[in-house]
């Protein structure tokens, strides 16, 4: 089978429930698999929460690491602008794992996407 | 025909994804489509054969049961079905795969579309 280009969402915040580590979870499992899928992750709307640089990490660091460094083919975290500017955060607030994008580059990716999941 | 894959997080009694996602399935099956669902997070209590609730005609695991009969696969993941103390999904209807995130990577390769309910 084909490696698809799928884009998991998140949009719920990083506290009150389990979505942000187990959608990273799932991230990493859907580039690790045979197909090696091409997995961009978004955060938006109360989800830009989930990219703050002092949020503490400590259960989901090596997610982000085999998603970014380890798997053959590396994912993407993406957190949208406009969101970010909704919530008065600031850039230099966001972690620098992740990259900023318009809302209209993240309607390009998705409207190149094979596969949709969300939303974590 | 279609193949969908149906991504299920919430748990069965929590709100209206279980049942949403069951219908949504049912009428996917009903016309011929194929549907695989995947269970992850509090969505794997589901299939639960030890349900009872004296008022509801269709219970969770039935809905589940009538699916399979329908022709859907169901693989639960393993590691939240271990982490909840499930027994590798002991007790289980019949029929339900218990399985890990690379079977969702490849439910993602086979279907057309993932339809996803927190």
């Amino acid at each position: 089978m084909p490696a698809k280009k799928v884009v998991v969402f998140f949009n719920n915040p990083p506290i009150g429930s389990l979505h942000y580590a187990e959608g990273l979870r799932a991230s990493v499992g859907l580039g690790a698999g045979i197909d090696e899928h091409e997995v961009v992750v978004v955060c938006l709307g109360d989800g830009v929460y989930n990219v703050l640089k002092n949020l503490d990490r400590k259960e989901i660091f090596r997610y982000i690491d085999t998603f970014l460094h380890r798997l053959e083919v590396p994912g993407k975290l993406l957190v949208e602008e406009e969101s970010l500017k909704e919530r008065k955060i600031e850039a230099d607030e966001v972690d620098d794992e992740w990259r900023i994008v318009a809302r209209e580059e993240i309607a390009r990716i998705v409207s190149e996407a094979d596969i949709i999941v969300g939303a974590f | 025909m279609v193949k969908i894959g149906i991504m299920l997080n919430a748990a069965p009694l929590q709100n209206q994804s279980h049942y949403t996602a069951v219908k949504i399935a049912e009428a996917a099956l009903d016309k011929g489509h194929e549907v695989t669902i995947f269970l992850y997070d509090e969505s794997v209590y589901s299939p639960m054969k030890a349900q009872e609730f004296p008022e509801w005609e269709s219970l969770p695991r039935d809905n589940f049961e009538r699916l399979i009969k329908k022709g859907a696969e169901i693989i639960a993941c393993g590691l939240c079905v271990d982490i909840r103390g499930l027994e590798e999904g002991k007790g289980y209807i019949e029929g339900i795969i218990v399985g890990g995130l690379a079977d969702f990577a490849n439910v993602v390769s086979l279907v057309d579309r993932i339809i996803t309910f927190c």
